[in-house]
C-alpha cells in the first residue's frame, strides 16, 4: 500500500477518535459558528420589526395642539396612557415615548414639541421614529393650509432611487463578504487542530521518532499529513457552509425579516459552484501546508497554538479591508493570498464571473500552497526542528 | 550486520559522538553500555538515519545508511527509548500500521500479528486502545511493532526500562530466540545485569567515545574486575 495513503489514513483515523479534533472540525463549524453569528443578527432584526409593528405606548402633555393630537390619536401605531413622570416611566421601560408641546405655531414662529425617549431601547427608539413621522405629516398639512397649493409645489424635487445592482447582486455583495470571510476562517480553524495534532502533537506524544525510523520517505510523511490536514479543513468548511445554509433556511431568515441586511437569494449559478470549490481547494492547500510548516517547529500542542493564533488574526485583516472595497476590486488584489479568495467568492456570489480574477486567484493560491508545502518538507528534514 | 566507522555527531556546542567504530555480527547481541548522555541514543538515531552523521560511515547489511536510508531502514526493526505507541489506536492497529509501512501483505501481517501477540501474551488487550495501557503493555506493543516485519537487524534502546520482572524476562527471552535465528541485534542499556544476561559483546561508551569493546570475559580480564558493574565504573571513571 502507498505510504502516503497509509499515513493519511492513520491521521484521519486517529483524528476521528480525538474529541478535541471532532469538536473543532465538526461541532464548532456545523453548529456553534452559524448559531453564534446568525442568531444574534436574526434576533436583533426580529426585535426591531416587532418594535415597529407593535403599537407604542405614548404620553401627551403640555399645551393643546389639536391638529397634532388628532393625527396621533388617529394612528393605530400608538396607545395612550397617563403618568405623573414620563421620564421616569421611560427609564423604567413602562412607557415607550412621551410628547410635550412646549409652544404652538404662531405666525413665523415654529411650534416646539419635545419628544422624550430612551435611545438605548429598541422599542423607545422605534416609538420616537413613529412620532417624528406623524409630526412631519402634520407640519406639511399646516404648511399646505397657509399657502395656495394649486400655485406652489411643496416638493419641487423628487428623488427616484434606481439601484442598478439586482437584489441578487446586493445579497451577493453583503453575504459574499460574510461567506468569504467565514470560509477562510473556517479553513484556518478547521485545519489548525489537525495540523498541530499530526506535527507538534506527535512530537509531544513522542510518536514522531518511530515514524521517522520506518522505511518511508520524509516526503511521504509530509504529504500524508498534509492531505489529512487539507481534508479536515475542507470537511470543516463544508460543514460550516451546511450549518449556515440550514440556519438561514430554517427560520433565521424569517426571524431576520425587516433587518437591514439583504438576506435575499444569491446569484449562485451552477458554473460558479465548481469554481468556488476549486478556489477553496487551492486556498485550503495553502493554509494546511502553512499550518503544518509552522506547527512542526513547536515542541508541544500549546506552543503550536501560540504560533498559529496570529495566523487567524492576519487572515481577518483582509476582511476589514474588504469592507471598504467596491464590488469590482482592483485586479492586483486578486494576487494577494487569502484576500483574493474572499474577493473572488464575493464576485462569484454576485453572479460576476471574471476569468482573469479566477486565474490570478487560483494561480496565486496554488503557488503559495506549493511554497508552503516545500517549507513544511524543509522543516521535516531539519534535525534541529524534529528533535527539538 | 551493522558496521560503524569513525562515526561522529556534532550538535551546536556539543560533540555528542566522537569517532566511534564497532561492528555487530549476524546472530550477535551487541550491547552499547553507557551512562545517561553518553551518546548511545544519538548513535542509534544515526544508524536509523533519523540523524545524519557529521562524519563517518554506517552500513546495515552492506547498505550505506546515508546513501540508501530507505533500503537500510527496511532491514531494521527498532524499539526506541520512548515507546512511540499511538494512544488512539488499538495494540493490533499500532502493529498493523507499521507492518504495512514495511510492505507486509494482509495475509503475512495477520499471521505475524497472531504469532507475536501469542508469544508476547498480548491477545487479551489486542483490540483495546493503547491510551489505557500500562507501561509494560505499551512496551510489548513496541516490541511487537519492531518484530512484525521480521527484519534481519534489530535496534533496541533500553527496551526493558521500567518494566516488571516477568515482562523483562519475556522480552529478553524473545530476543534470545531471535538471536538464535541469526538476527543482528544492537542493544543499548544501562542495566548491567541485563547486559550480562543478553549481550555477546559490549562497547562501553562515555562522553561520545568508546572506552572499551569486547566480550564480557575480555572486559573483566582487561580491567581485573569480576562484575560488569565494576568494569563499567572503572572505565567510565578512568577519564
Amino acid at each position: 500500500m502507498n505510504p502516503v495513503w497509509l499515513i493519511f489514513r492513520k491521521e484521519v483515523f486517529s483524528a476521528l477518535r480525538d474529541r478535541r479534533i471532532l469538536v473543532s472540525t465538526v461541532i464548532v463549524p456545523l453548529l456553534v459558528l452559524p448559531l453564534v453569528t446568525t442568531l444574534p443578527m436574526a434576533l436583533i432584526g426580529s426585535k426591531e420589526r416587532q418594535a415597529r409593528e407593535r403599537p407604542s405606548s405614548l404620553v401627551l402633555s403640555g399645551l393643546k395642539f389639536p391638529e397634532l393630537e388628532q393625527a396621533l390619536r388617529a394612528s393605530p401605531r400608538f396607545t395612550f396612557i397617563t403618568t405623573d413622570s414620563a421620564a421616569r416611566d421611560i427609564r423604567l421601560n413602562r412607557l415607550d415615548a412621551a410628547l410635550e408641546v412646549v409652544s404652538l405655531p404662531d405666525g413665523r414662529q415654529s411650534a416646539q414639541v419635545r419628544v422624550l425617549f430612551n435611545a438605548t431601547r429598541t422599542e423607545s427608539r422605534a416609538a420616537s421614529d413613529k412620532v417624528k413621522l406623524v409630526i412631519s405629516d402634520v407640519s406639511r398639512q399646516l404648511l399646505a393650509r397657509q399657502i395656495d397649493t394649486t400655485r406652489v409645489n411643496l416638493n419641487p424635487v423628487k428623488t427616484i432611487p434606481a439601484n442598478v445592482a439586482s437584489e441578487r447582486e446586493m445579497a451577493g455583495f453583503f453575504m459574499g463578504m460574510l461567506v468569504g470571510m467565514m470560509a477562510v476562517i473556517g479553513l484556518i480553524s478547521g485545519g489548525m487542530v489537525m495540523a498541530i495534532d499530526c506535527t507538534a502533537g506527535e512530537k509531544e506524544r513522542r510518536t514522531l521518532e518511530i515514524l521517522l525510523a520506518a522505511p518511508v520517505p520524509r516526503s511521504a510523511i509530509v504529504l500524508g499529513k498534509f492531505l489529512a490536514t487539507l481534508m479536515m479543513g475542507l470537511v470543516s468548511v463544508t460543514l460550516m457552509t451546511t450549518g449556515y445554509a440550514v440556519s438561514f433556511t430554517i427560520g433565521i431568515r424569517q426571524l431576520a425579516r425587516g433587518s437591514e441586511m439583504p438576506f435575499g437569494p444569491m446569484a449562485v449559478s451552477w458554473p460558479a459552484i465548481p469554481l468556488i470549490l476549486a478556489v477553496m481547494v487551492c486556498v485550503a492547500a495553502f493554509i494546511a501546508a502553512l499550518e503544518m510548516a509552522v506547527s512542526i517547529f513547536a515542541r508541544s500542542y500549546r506552543e503550536a497554538q501560540t504560533y498559529l493564533t496570529p495566523l487567524t488574526i492576519i487572515a481577518v485583516v483582509p476582511v476589514m479591508f474588504l469592507q471598504t472595497l467596491p464590488a469590482t476590486a482592483p485586479d492586483g488584489l486578486f494576487y494577494v493570498p487569502l484576500l483574493n479568495a474572499m474577493l473572488l467568492i464575493r464576485e462569484l456570489l454576485m453572479g460576476l464571473v471574471r476569468l482573469p480574477h479566477i486565474f490570478s486567484t487560483v494561480a496565486s493560491s496554488f503557488i503559495c500552497a506549493l511554497l508552503a508545502l516545500r517549507l513544511a518538507l524543509t522543516m521535516f528534514r531539519k534535525e534541529s526542528v524534529l528533535l527539538r | 550486520m551493522i558496521e560503524v566507522e569513525n562515526l561522529s555527531k556534532k550538535f551546536p556546542g556539543v560533540l555528542a559522538v566522537d569517532g566511534i567504530s564497532f561492528r555487530v555480527n549476524q546472530g550477535e547481541v551487541f550491547g552499547l553500555l553507557g551512562p545517561n548522555g553518553a551518546g548511545k541514543t544519538t548513535t542509534l538515531r544515526m544508524v536509523l538515519s533519523i540523524l545524519a552523521p557529521s562524519s563517518g560511515r554506517i552500513r546495515v547489511d552492506g547498505i550505506d545508511v546515508q546513501t540508501a536510508p530507505l533500503q537500510a531502514r527496511a532491514r531494521i526493526g527498532c524499539v526506541l527509548e520512548d515507546n512511540g505507541v499511538y494512544d488512539r489506536m488499538t495494540a493490533e492497529e499500532n502493529v498493523a500500521f507499521f507492518g504495512q509501512l514495511y510492505g507486509l501483505d494482509r495475509q503475512r501481517l495477520s499471521s505475524r500479528i497472531e504469532e507475536l501477540f501469542g508469544v508476547l501474551e498480548m491477545k487479551e488487550f489486542a483490540r483495546r486502545r493503547a491510551g489505557t495501557f500500562s507501561k509494560g503493555m505499551k512496551q510489548k506493543v513496541a516490541v511487537a511493532r519492531a518484530l512484525v516485519a521480521d527484519p534481519p537487524v534489530l535496534i533496541m534502546d533500553e527496551p526493558t526500562a521500567g518494566l516488571d520482572v516477568p515482562t523483562q524476562r519475556l522480552i529478553l527471552d524473545l530476543l534470545k530466540g531471535y538471536r538464535r535465528q541469526g538476527k543482528t541485534i544492537l542493544y543499548s542499556t544501562h542495566i548491567m545485569s541485563e547486559a550480562e544476561d543478553i549481550c555477546d559483546r559490549v562497547a562501553i561508551i562515555d562522553r561520545g567515545r568508546i572506552r572499551a569493546i569486547g566480550t564480557l570475559p575480555e572486559l573483566k580480564e582487561q580491567t581485573r574486575r569480576a562484575h560488569l558493574e565494576d568494569v563499567f565504573l572503572q572505565l567510565v571513571r578512568t577519564e
